[in-house]
């Protein structure tokens, strides 16, 4: 199995973090991520992570829910089990509104979250490659991808504590 | 970055730093429960099996039990539901909404909120099942293919709607919320001590690593939520209201009934987050979190909603007055000055009349005020649909049928049991998940500069000491 | 078998104890079930093992199922080994028969199993209706409380034993007495000579606990005939009642309600006038056109005063010097005149118990000239005749102790009788005392012997209740218990083994209803034997009245001050006999809609007077005797200073349901008095004990707010314009003659169900409720239940009133906020529980309207069912899936008319209900046709479905489409006064499409559009006022002249 060398900067700051990754990837370097216990709006963006086309999913899960609420609606009370109900049509469009936006919405919702885990390859008991204990507490970290003898790391350290990193430090990462 | 409204004060006061953050909000679940929280919860149990108590009862002898009649067919049982539902919308509302919004305010109590609203609607299902006649065959109005060959449900009944509405917005509503925890269960992983935590939060915590890729689809994925889950409340209250509004009950037949009901949840709903909150302020004190801010923003929400819903009730009347159909004419004089008059008058002072203080700054802040207000709120809520359903049925079209309803020990044992069920479920969410969102209230509190430099030192030999590895 | 818990028992071989059986009753297939051989042997031929199978089979199969019941006299009781080729599992066997009261009627069995009481309509005299009570009676037999076997001093014995006893007691006894009521059967005299035969010292007395034996008097001093007469209602234009409640309680009412409503058909543009002077408000006199509250001391000087103003216009002398009397005289004026304009077409009938006041009405009909006619002497009534003078006599002798045995033959005096405790004593006293009553009543726990008589409809017996018309009663069931008819112990005892089948066979012999095989077959199978009316008659009257007028007199004037005592009975228990009766004792009263309770009937001005408030305790007493702590009902149309009590309640034994139904026994308050008893009195003293007493009623709102749900209108204006009072104010939103709907209809093909009801017919008696209680399984709630507003009835009768102001302006609306703002401008409203001045309580007129399930085309209960468990058929029917059925109750919620009924609880086998359904016995009522509902289910009126079936079936086995008539619900059937029409609407010449074209239908709620296919008829009275205006319904609404169309805004 071969194995991935980084050098992960250690920063306490979100605006540090931008700084020093905007810079690092200025100088060229190959980020393989950074990791923080909140969003840190805007970072996504100069990674060049492309929009999630999530949304494209949601609609299409929406659109199976009514379709299918529609559908199964029409097929019950209009050919599999027709009767009389106040007076009522069988086709009885208007009464199928509530159901169908309800049917729509879940599907959206269900969708939209299992495909969320799959992306993110979530799952219950996944047991996590943490990069560092306290990215989900206060800290920051920038994991950057170094190729043997070709990065040259003493630059790299540079530019990271400069930028305010507090710890700096390799880390061999198996896949 | 996050950027902060100027004209509005700091939404987290008391120079908090990220590390504060997770500290005071991870304490409950770290440290054996406090006093407060016993008491609390032992109290909660015990009303509960007051709820376990008289329902069994009336599930074993029949809805003899309950002071219904051939005339009052539902009364405490659907005022009951009809009011959790109500509370169960504020939660959705103020993290969907107000994320729509991008009202960061909101980050400090939304956790809550949604937890609340999941507890809410599972004391509102619980008597959709007791109030049935026969709750063990309680499946039936689901569509499920069956033995018996063809033979489906009603789409016309508004009860089957419900049915389809609340069991959304109950799975809807819970994993939004669940999608809001993972991050901070994962806090919680990381800081674990002991083995059981270690694995319980590392299993739900699903791997999270905090990485950019992951928060950006996760910022996706809140917003999504977040808009569909806005039309779902506004549409689950409209199809409880649909429930009277499709009827022909004098005082149920009314158009105004979906912008109406939905007001009231909303209202109803905030007062119960101000119940919960102003509790929660003490109790764990997380009064930097909830700051007066937060109390001051909800304190006009429950004003501006409580305003709606008294226009709604004078529009009812006009409405009435206007159409010259005696039937309703009566329906809505006999509320105010009928034999109900009690309740009715009771719900105008509590939900029109009392919510005017907060036109005055000093009561929109004073804790103890909101917390008063809060029960009056949630009390002339629930006789808003006591009024609704009991005052209309009691004396419909035919005078030979009209009747008087009283209620029986067990249905007022179920109403406060209930309660029960709600706090019981709510202290254990209190003492085992965050319940505040750590992530996003990390994301308004301002940033650290130079001038902490020093305390960032400190904060990195803490660490170290912890047993972090250290580079250079 | 005493301490066996069975309650009856299941064979011969049980009531013999035999050990074999019993052996097999804890193994029900003792030799077990020999399929072996059954399948194995090579020819077909029956074998022992099987038959014994079959055997146990039949036993296992149902508890009286024993014996079929047909023409042969049941002698004893055989299982199904073969089986009766006139019994077919699942289809119904009618026999025709007759009740005690001497009513013709069909007992429907299924089984085996009589289960339900329906009207002969072969009968000329009651046309296939069939009262309340009479329905009841059906319960009697499944009673577990029956006395199972004869006993001696409370001991169970054997009959031999007892019949020894018994014989030897009378043989010493040196003065006997034979206590029955009214005894009108040829087979039963002739038992009782036979008997008086043998013991000449035995007397016999005929005793009604509510007597109404001061008529036969009064005839027979006035005409020298001892009978209470036929009266005609159907050949009187003017009916004038003094206090007789002849469509309810009085003599024959289904007869009555038969002849009546013949009479108050609209359409004829003519009807009789029904002119009613009463002391409470009765049936009848909710229904009069005209009606006057008086006090019960006054009627005399009533009477007086219109023999004098009749004798005036008849130019004949007036009794006697009728000195002053302050009276509203104009009143008798005129209906003197009316009366005596339709002379010999008018009938004057009175109530009262009084031998002047029966005298005076006997004279004044003579003088009318409708003896003969209307009032006939020839067509006489055996129904009623009691000797109150002969029984005060006996119940002395008894006390003196004169009389050392007595029998009492199926009578309760020591219930009934004024002087209750003195005739306990006497019966104590007595060395022989027997009772035949078929409970341990009040009378029996007291008598040394108990010779329990069957039931009715397991007994063999004959009547004769009008001249000429003789009944036949044959049993439908073999003895459940080990009892025997009571004429068959006096022959034992008279040393006569005859069965008494044979016995009444040989009183036929001699007369043209038996006298030949043929003869006898026919009638047996029409249950009656009527050679038409004879010829009639018109004796003189000659009595003397003088001393009638001074007697009149002198108690109007001593009592005009007082406080006075009614005593009168309702249709439900009448005069105790059915206090027994769940049913019965549900039923709500006709009026007041109470249920299970006796009350005081106090007017409002009355009740203000003595500071009384509904549900106040009161205590009557008088120098007859006292009525504890009786609940206040404040009653409209009750005369001031008059409280009217109703007899029959107060049960201190003869049953659980007796004993439970709340009430207090009003008897005491009863005398003698000039040879007759008289029930009430004309000084009392009423005294407040306590307060808060609820009665269980089923409805506690009583006027129609102003809406819409009566219409009606005076016979003037009907015959002007026959859509007075009926006018449609929504011609404009109407698209050939249906209301605009959103979407169109679903086609009605072949049937459509509807019912029309004429307001105008219904008497609100009651006969409707039970007879769909028992056709439908409807269960018996208890008086706490009612109390929380949840009885079970599926056909409700509505009661509404409606009062005058001192203008005589109607008023329809309750005090209240919302009716003051509702009310039209000077219309006044009444409160029966505050302050009132303007209302006049004494005046009210009444409306009953019957309602069941409306099966509306647009129902809104089927729309909002979430799991379909209510839907609409395509005959136009709204059915109900009881197994299908959660229980959430919205359809109730949003049924307009309330008519939907839930079940709160198990209402069978739950000793929370302990009435019919808590027992094996009790459950062999129920009408395998119709579902059990289970706890938690909806349930309502279902047009009778299973009839409609059975008679589509029946049709198709007959090979012919249904005809109009051949379904008839339960309700329809049983309605005395014809007032239910029921048909299919798609078949044009059908009745009940007759009436929905007719002008005067019109639907309830029309302006909601839910299509009901439940028609009601405007209420015409006969009255000349302003009607056709009132009950407009909408609020402030000014309603046109008749004739008119003009658009109206309103509930629109």
């Amino acid at each position: 199995m071969d194995t991935k060398k980084m050098i992960l900067g250690v920063y306490d700051n979100p605006d540090k973090i931008y700084a020093a990754t905007k810079k690092l990837i200025n100088s060229g370097y190959s980020i393989e991520d950074v990791y923080s216990p909140f969003a840190i709006h805007g970072i996504d963006r100069l990674m060049g992570i492309k929009r999630s086309r999530l949304s494209v999913a949601a609609f299409l899960f929406a659109m199976t829910g009514l379709s299918l609420a529609v559908i199964f609606q029409v097929y019950v009370s209009k050919i599999d089990w027709p009767m009389i109900i106040g007076g009522k049509p069988n086709l009885h469009i208007p009464t199928y509104i509530p159901i169908t936006f309800e049917l729509s919405i879940l599907f959206t919702a269900f969708g939209m979250v299992a495909s969320f885990f799959i992306v993110n390859r979530m799952f219950w008991g996944k047991n996590a490659d943490i990069i560092d204990p306290r990215v989900t507490d206060d800290l920051f970290v920038v994991a950057v991808n170094i190729k043997e003898n070709k990065t040259d790391v003493q630059a790299l350290n540079q530019i990271l504590i400069e930028n305010g990193a507090i710890e700096v430090r390799e880390r061999i990462k198996e896949d | 970055m996050s950027y902060e409204s100027p004209i509005r004060d700091q939404l987290v006061t008391g120079g908090k730093t990220y590390r504060d953050v997770t500290r005071d909000i991870t304490r409950p679940l770290e440290n054996p429960p406090s006093k407060g929280w016993w008491i609390g919860f032992s109290l909660s149990t015990l009303v509960l099996a007051i709820w376990i108590a008289a329902t069994t009862y009336t599930v074993i002898v029949g809805l003899g039990a309950w002071g219904l009649n051939k005339t009052v067919g539902w009364a405490f049982d659907i005022t009951n539901f009809v009011f959790w539902v109500g509370i169960g919308h504020a939660g959705t509302l103020i993290s969907a909404v107000l994320l729509l919004f991008r009202q960061k305010w909101r980050m400090s109590i939304n956790r809550s909120a949604e937890a609340m609203t999941i507890f809410a609607v599972i004391c509102a299902a619980s008597f959709i099942l007791s109030h049935m006649g026969r709750p063990w065959v309680a499946y039936w109005p689901i569509p499920l293919p069956n033995a018996l060959g063809t033979l489906w449900v009603n789409f016309n009944s508004p009860l089957v709607w419900d049915v389809f509405a609340i069991s959304t917005y109950f799975s809807v509503s819970l994993v939004f919320w669940y999608i809001g925890l993972i991050p901070d269960i994962a806090t919680v992983r990381d800081r674990a001590t002991t083995k059981a935590r270690k694995f319980w939060y590392g299993l739900f915590a699903m791997g999270w690593n905090g990485s950019t890729r992951t928060w950006h689809r996760y910022e996706v994925i809140s917003l999504i939520l977040a808009g569909i889950s806005t039309p779902l409340v506004l549409s689950v209250h409209s199809i409880v209201s649909m429930d009277f509004a499709t009827s022909l009950v004098p005082g149920w037949h009314t158009t105004i009934f979906p912008p109406y009901f939905v007001a009231g949840a909303i209202f109803s709903g905030f007062g119960m987050v101000l119940t919960l909150l102003v509790i929660a302020r003490e109790v764990m004190n997380y009064k930097d979190y909830i700051t007066e801010a937060h109390l001051d923003a909800m304190a006009k929400i429950v004003m501006v909603t409580g305003t709606m819903v008294g226009m709604a009730y004078i529009t009812e009347f006009f409405v009435a007055a206007y159409s010259g159909v005696e039937y309703e004419q009566y329906a809505f004089l006999n509320r105010a000055f009928g034999p109900y008059w009690w309740s009715y008058w009771t719900m105008m002072s509590c939900n029109l009349i009392a919510p005017q203080v907060f036109w005055s700054a000093k009561a929109r802040k004073n804790p103890k005020v909101l917390f008063v207000m809060s029960i009056i709120v949630n009390i002339g809520m629930w006789f808003e649909r006591f009024v609704i359903i009991v005052t209309s049925l009691h004396r419909d079209f035919l005078p030979s049928s009209w009747a008087m309803y009283t209620p029986t020990v067990t249905e007022v044992s179920i109403l406060i049991g209930s309660f029960g069920l709600f706090f019981f479920l709510y202290f254990l969410f209190s003492k085992f998940l965050p319940s505040i969102n750590m992530a996003e209230v990390k994301s308004i509190i301002p940033t650290h500069h130079d001038d902490h430099g020093h305390a960032d030192h400190h904060h990195a030999h803490a660490t170290a000491e912890k047993g972090a590895v250290h580079g250079h | 078998m005493e301490n066996n818990k069975h309650s009856y028992w299941k064979g011969l071989e049980e009531l013999n104890q035999d050990p074999k059986f019993l052996e097999n009753k804890r193994n029900e297939f003792a030799e077990g079930i020999p399929l072996d051989e059954v399948f194995t042997e090579e020819d077909g031929g029956m074998n022992a093992n099987r038959r014994d199978f079959l055997k146990y089979f039949g036993f296992g199969i149902s508890a009286v199922a024993l014996a079929a019941c047909n023409k042969a006299p049941i002698k004893n009781a055989i299982p199904y080994i073969v089986k009766p080729e006139n019994i077919t599992p699942g289809i119904p066997n009618y026999y025709a028969s007759t009740t005690p009261s001497g009513c013709s009627i069909l007992v429907k069995t299924r089984e085996g199993r009589p289960i339900k009481i329906e009207g002969n309509p072969e009968s000329p005299i009651f046309k296939g209706g069939v009262s309340a009570a009479d329905q009841g009676t059906l319960l009697g037999l499944y009673d577990n409380e029956r006395l199972k076997a004869p006993m001696a001093s409370g001991k169970e014995a054997s009959w031999d034993a007892v019949d020894a006893d018994i014989k030897k007691a009378l043989a010493s006894a040196s003065n006997i007495r034979v206590v029955s009521g009214t005894l009108n059967s040829p087979s039963g005299k002739r038992a009782l000579a036979t008997f008086m035969a043998k013991y000449p010292s035995a007397k016999h007395i005929q005793y009604e606990a509510f007597s109404q034996g001061a008529i036969a008097e009064a005839n027979q001093i006035a005409f020298g005939k001892n009978v209470i007469p036929g009266y005609r209602f159907d050949k009187a234009n003017v009916i004038v009642s003094f206090g007789a409640d002849f469509l309810g309680t009085w003599i024959s009412p289904v007869e009555f309600a038969k002849q009546w409503s013949s009479t108050r058909t609209a359409e004829n543009k003519k009807m009789s006038r029904h002119i009613q002077f009463e002391s409470y408000l009765s049936v009848t006199g909710s229904n009069a056109d005209v009606r006057y509250p008086i006090k019960p001391s006054a009627e005399g000087v009533y009477l007086i005063s219109l023999y004098n103003k009749i004798a005036a216009l008849a130019g004949v002398p007036a009794l006697g010097s009728m000195p002053a009397v302050e009276l509203p005289l104009n009143m008798i004026e005129l209906t003197a005149k009316e009366l005596w304009a339709a002379k010999g077409a008018s009938l004057v009938v009175c109530g009262s118990n009084n031998l002047d006041h029966q005298l005076l009405v006997a004279a004044i009909n003579s003088m009318l000239g409708n003896v003969g006619s209307t009032y006939d002497l020839d067509n006489y009534s055996n129904q009623h005749y009691s000797n109150d003078a002969a029984f005060d006599t006996f119940a002395n002798e008894l006390a003196s102790g004169a009389v050392d045995a007595v029998i009492f033959w199926g009578t309760n005096p020591v219930y009934s009788y004024y002087n209750s405790a003195k005739l306990a004593e006497g019966i104590r006293k007595a060395k022989l005392s027997v009772s035949t009553n078929l409970l341990l009543d009040e009378t029996s726990e007291l008598c040394k012997y108990n010779a329990p008589a069957g039931h009715f409809l397991e007994s063999w017996n004959d009547s004769e209740p009008k001249a000429g018309y003789f009944a036949l009663t044959q049993p439908t069931i073999s003895p459940v218990f080990n009892t025997r008819q009571a004429e068959e112990s006096l022959l034992r005892w008279a040393d006569n083994t005859s069965n008494y089948y044979d016995f009444i066979r040989e009183t036929w012999k001699g007369m043209a209803g038996g006298s030949s095989e043929e003869a006898w077959v026919k009638s047996l199978h029409d249950g009656f034997y009527y050679a038409g009316p004879k010829a009639t008659s018109a004796p003189k009257f000659a009595a003397d009245l003088s001393s009638a007028v001074n007697a009149a007199y002198s108690t109007y004037t001593t009592s005009k001050a007082k406080k006075e005592l009614k005593l009168y009975s309702k249709v439900g228990v009448l005069d105790g006999t059915h206090s027994n009766n769940p049913w019965l004792q549900e039923l709500p009263d006709p009026i007041s809609k109470v249920t299970w309770d006796n009350y005081a009937n106090v007017s409002k001005a009355t009740a203000d007077e003595l500071g009384l408030k509904e549900g106040d305790l009161i205590t009557i007493s008088s120098k007859a005797g006292k009525i504890e702590s009786i609940p206040v009902l404040i009653q409209p149309g009750q005369p001031n200073n008059v409280i009217a009590v109703a007899v029959g309640y107060g049960r201190t034994s003869g049953g659980k349901v007796a004993k439970l139904a709340a009430g207090k026994n009003a008897y005491g308050m009863a005398a003698l008095s000039n040879k007759t008893t008289v029930y009430g009195n004309f000084d009392i003293t009423i005294e407040k004990v306590g307060s808060g007493y609820e009665l269980a009623q089923t409805q506690t709102h009583h006027t129609i707010e102003g809406r819409a749900i009566i219409k009606e209108a005076s016979l003037g204006e009907y015959v002007k314009d026959a859509k007075a009072g009926n006018h449609d104010h929504h011609a404009t939103l109407k698209e050939n003659g249906n209301l605009l709907t959103l979407w169109g209809e679903h086609d009605s093909k072949g049937h459509k169900w509807t019912m029309a009801v004429d307001l105008n017919k219904c008497t609100g008696c009651g006969a409707c409720v039970v007879a769909c209680n028992a056709e439908n399984n409807v269960p018996v709630v208890g008086r706490a239940e009612v109390l929380k507003r949840r009885e079970m009835h599926w056909i409700r009768i509505d009661r509404y009133y409606k009062f005058k102001d001192k203008e005589g302006k109607g008023i329809t609306r309750e005090k209240g906020n919302a009716s003051a703002i509702l009310k039209a401008e000077g219309e006044n409203v009444y409160s029966l529980d505050s302050e009132d001045t303007t209302t006049n309580f004494e005046d009210v007129s009444v409306v009953h309207q019957p309602l069941m399930c409306q099966h509306c085309g647009h129902a809104p209960c089927e729309t909002v069912c979430p799991v379909l468990a209510t839907v609409h058929s395509s005959e136009g029917l709204n059915h109900m899936a009881y197994n299908r059925c959660v229980g959430t109750r919205y359809c109730a919620n949003n049924c307009p008319y309330k008519v939907r009924r839930f079940n709160w609880f198990k209402y069978r086998e739950n000793d929370q209900f302990d009435f019919n359904f808590n027992n094996d016995l009790g459950r062999m009522v129920i009408n395998p046709d119709v579902t059990v509902r289970s706890r938690g289910v909806m349930e309502k009126c279902s047009f009778c479905v299973q009839r409609i079936q059975a008679g589509k079936l029946k049709a198709k086995l007959e090979n012919r489409t249904i005809k109009d008539g051949d379904v008839k619900t339960a309700c329809q059937q049983t309605c005395p006064s014809d007032a239910i029409i029921f048909g299919d609407i798609n078949d044009a010449n059908s009745e009940v499409a007759k009436y929905f074209k007719n002008e005067r239908s019109y639907f309830l709620l029309d302006e909601y559009n839910v299509q009901p296919s439940v028609a009601y008829l405007t209420k015409v009275r006969n009255i000349d006022e302003k009607l056709a205006e009132e009950h407009h319904g909408a609020a402030k609404h000014k309603a046109e002249p008749a004739g008119e169309h003009k658009k109206e805004e309103s509930h629109s």
